[in-house]
């Protein structure tokens, strides 16, 4: 059984975090009092942030399981203040890690827009690379590009930041990517946290199952290991009707993925499982889904996981070489930088315009 | 006499009727109607009775007068006499009659007569329910009555819960006590029960009271069955029955509170 860490910063994190462990407990509302949490591992969730409302917001995950970083009442979507307030708070943090056990895997699961995940996550990701020897993974959720400019350049820096700080990889989920997924703007977060999570939890059976043809932790590492460090999820659940591999192929089009990419051209290395009732998973129609997809971007690691009676569902890792949508939310992200720094030199002019009115202090006029 | 049997006051005719059964003519006949006592003579209808009186095997009607009755009781009217000669030897003879006996009634006394009546609310009652039973009097004569009690009689698993103000608690029991009740009055008292147990349940209302003669009592009875409470059955089950329940109720309440807790920051 392997032992994993998956903790998740600021308000972004902590949500995906409850969203796992509310689907850990089984999806239901009142889940959480009668039910046991079915992770196929030993699984420790930790929430880490700075605002006590967005800890105190959480539902399914115990209030042991929060930690609170005393900083008012978030960084305002301030980085620096964020790495200042982690650097201050980092030994609470680790110790808080450290009692927990050993690990064998850890997720950290943030936004690289906000404030105290996004300067956390780079800080926790480089002090546990520090102290221990497990992979560490990250999960990140990028904004939805209207968001505003001061977003846009803390995703730049922090996504930088993440693959300086040492992480064994990145799962990118993009917010504008997924967002017609709910009506409303919190029925769109929560629908996405809640794909995030589903997928998250087939991923850790996927890593820790005990049936053959199985993948586990070993080829995950050698997946994550390939293309340019970033990665996402794909998934996708037939009806039973359809073929096993439409389902495959659906899992990593775009109505599958967290984040929009053409796997065929921009894939490095993927692993597909494949989970459901034996007569649904025609080995050949699997194969030849699965040879397409290695013909195109090289090794592919598949999985089989048999469940009785249910309908085909698969999941698809997939690491990226190079990425068209990362590259258009840097040009992005430039452009906010730049708009910021202009507004900055304006401000800067204005505080001129102050110094000369202050060459009147003290002066009366004369008459 | 026209009548064996009067009442004070009426008038008895009595007609004294006479046969010489003898062998000659009887002379100089005189007769003594013999007033009784308990009687007030009235009148004489008839006296002219004949002096003489020749062998016959009829009967010759002699003499007849009125009596009124005066006092009540059997009353064995006295002889009345015949003197009289005989017509051979000039002798002086006296014969009596019969004593017929009048039976007087006494004087009827007018005295007042309570009128007893009693309903219920219900015809079924459960148990802890109330029945009320309206007990209605009346005096149907003009005579009053006095030392009027009015006492309902009820079986133990009925209690008294309230009534009329006129009732009254003595001993722990209800009773309504009114010292006189006057001609031709009329009233109701009310009397709330309570049925405590269940089966048959008796209430006799007891009415006393002095006629102006004596006294007088009337009972009306009234039985009425007490069923089940609507919640009785629950009694009928052992405890643990209901423990049993209540003991998961609160461990799953002290659960869901423990797990509250354990995701309450």
């Amino acid at each position: 059984m392997l032992n994993i860490l998956m903790v998740g910063t600021g308000q972004c994190g902590n949500r995906i975090l409850d969203s796992i462990n509310r689907e850990a407990f089984g999806g239901g509302k009142f889940s959480k009092y009668y039910s046991r949490q079915k992770f196929p591992s030993r699984v420790e969730t930790i929430a880490v942030n700075t605002a006590i409302n967005d800890l105190k917001e959480l539902r399914y995950t115990k209030a042991k399981d929060r930690i609170h970083i005393p900083n008012l009442h978030g960084v305002g979507a301030n980085r620096m203040v964020g790495k200042q307030c982690f650097n201050d708070n980092k030994d609470l943090i680790m110790r808080t890690i450290s009692e927990r056990g050993d690990f064998d895997v850890a997720f950290v699961i943030t936004s690289s827009s906000g404030g105290t995940g996004s300067s956390f996550s780079p800080l926790l990701i480089k002090e546990l690379k520090a102290r221990y020897d497990f992979p560490v993974y990250s999960i990140v959720v990028l904004p939805f590009r209207e968001e505003g400019s001061i977003y846009l350049q803390n995703s730049a820096f922090c996504l930088k930041e993440m693959r300086d700080s040492g992480t064994d990889g990145i799962i990118l989920a993009d917010n504008q990517f997924l967002k017609d997924v709910g009506g409303d703007i919190q029925s769109a977060y929560d629908g996405i946290n809640t794909m995030v999570a589903e997928r998250m939890l087939f991923l850790l059976e996927a890593l820790d199952s005990e049936m053959m043809m199985v993948t586990d932790l070993g080829d995950f590492k050698t997946v994550m290991s390939g293309g340019a460090g970033f990665a996402t999820i794909g998934y996708s659940k037939g009806d039973g009707k359809s073929p096993v591999r439409s389902v495959i192929h659906d899992s990593f089009s775009p109505k599958g993925l967290l984040f929009s990419s053409n796997v065929f051209e921009e894939g490095s290395r993927a692993m597909i499982i494949l989970r459901g009732d034996r007569k649904y998973l025609n080995i050949d129609d699997i194969s030849g889904e699965i040879d397409k997809l290695s013909s195109h971007i090289g090794h592919v690691f598949k999985g089989v996981i048999i469940r009785s009676g249910e309908a085909p569902r698969v999941l698809s890792v997939l690491t990226l070489e190079t990425t068209a949508e990362l590259e258009n939310l840097y040009t992005l992200a430039v452009e906010a930088i730049q708009m910021e720094k202009e507004k900055r030199d304006r401000m800067a002019l204005r505080k001129e315009a102050d110094a000369t009115f202050s060459k009147i202090e003290g002066l009366e006029p004369q008459y | 006499m026209d009548k064996s049997s009067v009442n004070i006051g009426d008038t008895i005719r009595v007609t004294i009727k006479a046969r010489n059964t003898g062998s000659g003519t009887a002379n100089r006949i005189t007769i003594d109607p013999g007033i009784s006592p308990g009687f007030t003579f009235k009148s004489s209808i008839y006296t002219t009775y004949p002096s003489e009186l020749a062998v016959s095997t009829t009967y010759t009607q002699m003499y007849i007068y009125e009596v009124e009755a005066a006092k009540s009781g059997s009353i064995q009217l006295s002889p009345a006499t015949a003197t009289y000669s005989s017509s051979f030897f000039g002798d002086d003879y006296t014969s009596s009659s019969t004593r017929p006996t009048v039976t007087v009634a006494e004087e009827q006394v007018e005295t007042s007569d309570l009128e007893l009546t009693v309903s219920q609310d219900k015809t079924k009652i459960k148990r802890n329910e109330k029945i009320t039973y309206t007990v209605y009097v009346r005096n149907v004569k003009d005579v009053p009555a006095s030392t009027i009690k009015i006492t309902p009689v009820f079986s133990n698993n009925l209690t008294y819960v309230s009534g009329s103000e006129e009732v009254d608690i003595i001993n722990d029991k209800p009773i309504i006590q009114i010292s006189n009740y006057g001609a031709r009055y009329e009233d109701e008292y009310k009397f709330t029960f309570k049925a405590e147990g269940v089966g048959a349940s008796n209430l006799t209302v007891k009415l006393t009271y002095n006629n102006g003669v004596e006294d007088i009592t009337k009972e009306v009875p009234s039985v009425i069955y007490v069923e089940e409470g609507k919640y009785d059955y629950l009694s009928e089950y052992p405890i643990y029955v209901y423990l049993t329940p209540i003991l998961i109720i609160v461990a799953i309440a002290g659960w869901l509170y423990w797990r509250s807790n354990q995701f309450r920051m």
